[in-house]
Formats: structure tokens, sequence, C-alpha cells
């Protein structure tokens, strides 16, 4: 009989207070070392880190935990979601994120986001700062032009998984492999209904940050803005006119990928992320 | 590239094998309409039936009805269909974004089959591989 082949990565279900209601978390994590909290973009799952967390070159210096948070993937809305919509805030957001931090007892971790979570680590770099110990933002940027209107992610005439991810499939860059790319967009196909149009209220409407970051301080904890070239949502220049205006931020722009570097082209993207994370452990 | 060899690359893909790939049909099952694809100035009306498409050509019929069209400049459509795009002018939306694109007519159509219309109009890509 063939060994069993499990990947390494393990998940669990964690009880967190969420604004006032305790939530049903999922977590995954893998490796041990320097914790590494892993979010999700918008519309999409922990499932995206996946890649990381079965790298032995990462997990053997650091524990790296990716969350659904709650509506995602497999943790579920808070009760009572029938009543009333989804829209994520920027103030719900930053809650999610040092709830599910509290909830784990994590000293200090480095806090990784992509899209939606590229700019609450902007967010909590500028507000929370010391509570990190470095932060990375992927696909970051204070602010983006909007590229399509978001009523149409949630109605009753068009199939919402499938305009979701019809959407965001030109965001993958061309280079990513199929297997990656449709993995990547499966994520939003099976996304629940006018979610990943709530996460977007964060993005369009309540995160507006241009003029908000004058209190980021990188000398504490460094900021790493990598962001793909083939991003036309949030491109490399959004990343640059960010940084610009942070003293100490660093940008890193990433051939060959888009807008998922993580899923979409795991090869790829831990090419430029592995410096970042050799900097980050290398100062303790 | 010209605007005439633009338009011959686009009515060959659409009457190619790619364009009747069984996957291909499947994804646009539900989408029968007439619509036009713009190269330039150039009008193309093309004909779909059930993911299917049953005419494509470089020519509009006087008053002939559509529910859908698609306008891009030459140089869209030249970045769009180059084996590897370059970036910001790989997809649709990132030419709209741009401003080297345009699309007009039934929105709830176009957004109820994005996938199927983005795969069709990619095809001319493949025939430059």
């Amino acid at each position: 009989m063939a060994p069993i082949d499990f990947e390494p990565i393990v998940g669990r279900y964690l009880q967190v207070p969420i604004d006032r209601q305790m939530c049903r978390v999922y977590v995954e994590q893998a490796g041990t070392g320097i914790p590494v909290l892993c979010l999700h973009t918008a519309g999409a799952d922990a499932r995206q880190y996946r890649h990381l967390m079965c790298d032995s070159e990462i997990t053997e210096r650091f524990r790296v935990i990716a969350f659904d948070m709650p509506w995602h993937g497999k943790s579920y809305p808070p009760p009572g979601w029938q009543v009333g919509g989804y829209e994520l805030t920027t103030r719900l957001y930053v809650e999610i994120v040092r709830a599910v931090v509290a909830a784990l007892g994590l000293d200090r971790p480095v806090v990784i986001g992509c899209s939606i979570g590229g700019r609450i680590v902007l967010q909590l770099a500028n507000d929370h700062g010391a509570e990190f110990r470095a932060l990375i933002g992927v696909e970051a940027a204070d602010y983006q032009a909007p590229w399509y209107d978001t009523s149409w992610l949630y109605r009753g005439d068009v199939h919402g998984g499938e305009v979701c991810a019809a959407l965001v499939s030109g965001l993958v860059a061309p280079q990513s492999p199929a297997q990656y790319r449709d993995e990547t967009l499966w994520q939003y196909m099976q996304g629940g209904p006018g979610v990943f149009r709530g996460d977007l209220h964060f993005y369009r409407v309540d995160g507006d940050l241009r003029g908000k970051l004058g209190n980021i301080d990188t000398a504490t904890t460094p900021l790493y803005l990598l962001t793909g070239e083939y991003d036309f949502s949030c491109t490399p220049e959004d990343t640059r006119r960010t940084a610009a205006g942070i003293p100490g931020a660093e940008v890193v722009e990433m051939k060959e990928v888009g807008h998922f570097p993580m899923s979409e082209n795991p090869a790829q993207f831990r090419r430029y992320l592995l410096p970042v994370l050799d900097r980050i452990h290398a100062r303790g | 590239m010209e605007e005439s060899a633009l338009s011959e690359r686009f009515v060959s893909a659409m009457h190619s094998p790619a364009a009747r790939a069984q996957a291909l049909v499947q994804r646009g099952r539900t989408f029968s309409a007439d619509w036009i694809v713009r190269i330039g100035m150039r009008p193309h009306l093309v004909r779909t039936r059930e993911g299917h498409i049953i005419d494509c050509a470089p020519y509009l019929p006087l008053l002939h009805p559509t529910r859908l069209s698609i306008s891009g400049t030459m140089a869209a459509w030249h970045a769009l269909w180059e084996p590897v795009p370059r970036p910001g002018w790989h997809d649709i939306f990132a030419l709209t974004k741009r401003g080297e694109l345009q699309v007009e007519g039934d929105m709830q159509l176009f957004h109820a089959h994005l996938q199927y219309l983005k795969d069709l109009l990619n095809l001319p890509r493949k025939e430059s591989r």
C-alpha cells in the first residue's frame, strides 16, 4: 500500500469574536517559526496561499497561516446573516485581522495581504504598525481607478460566480500556468452571492487611503509592496505612487504575474517573495 | 498591421475549428445574438446561435438589428492578439480602462456571457501562434 500523501497544511475551525459576534473561522497553517498571516483577495479564500504553505524553504523558518474571512470559503457568515447584506468596511476589516491575531495568540506576526488584503495592510501599517514584525502588500495601493460596474456582480439575471470569474480572468497574466489560472478563477465561481461585491465596498467606497497614510513608520515595521506587471486593476504605477508618500516603503514590480501572484503563478511569485522573507528572517 | 489584415484574421478565427470547440460552444450555449465587432473603422457582423458562430463577415447590412457592439482601435486588437500580449493590453477590460475599446448595447447580455465573449475575441491570438 502506498504511503498516504498528505500535504503539510493543517486546517481547523477557530472561534473568534468579531464585531460583537462569535464567528467560526476556518484557518489553515503549516510550518514553524515567525508567524506569517496571509490575507486573501476579495471574493476568494485562503486556498490562494496553498503553495506558500507547501514550500519547505518557507515553512522551515515561518509558520504560515491563512484564514477564510467570514462569508468566504469555509467560514460561514455570522449568525443572522439573512437579515441585511454584506459590506466590508475599513473598520471591520481591521477588526477581523486583529481579532484573528489575538485569537491565535500570535506575537508580532508578519502580515501579507493581496488586493483588498494589500490595501488593509497599508491601513494596519498606519494605525497599528507596532503590532506587526513586517507588512507585505501584494497588489497594494492607497487607491486605484475603477474599471467596471460592481452592480453586475450581484443580480438575478447574471450568474454571480461566472461573471465574477470572467471579470477577474483578465487580471491573470498570460504566462501563468493554466492549472493555477483555473484554480484561481474557480474560487471566484464558488463565492457566495454578493460577497465579492460586499468586499469591494471596502475597496471602492470605504477604503480610499489617499492622504491618510502619514503615520506609517517603516523603521519599526518594514513595509514591502510587490505588484505584478499584468495587474491593470492595481497597476505597478498605483503602487509606486502610494509608496512615494511612505518613507522607507520598498516597491518591487513582479514580471509575468497579474493580480493573484501567490495562486496564479506560485513559482514566479516565490522569486520575489523569498528575498523579502529572507530579510524579515534576518531581522528576527 | 493594417485594418484589412486584422479584419481577415478576425473573420478567419471566427470560422476556425477553435470557434467550434465543444468547450467553447458549451460556454456560449445560452448566447444567441447578432452583434458587432469593430476593428478600427471596419464593422463585422457576428451571428451567433446557442454558442455556434453561424456567420461572421466584414460588413453590416443596412438597418440590421444588433444587441451588442464591441469597438476597438487597430492598436487595441493588434496588441490583444499578440502571441503574448503586453501588460495593460492583454484583456478587453484593460483596453476599455485605457480608452482603446468600447462596449455598447445590452450590458446584461454582455455580462451574462462574459467569459464566452472574451474567449471568442481572444481566438485570433491562437491563430497567430
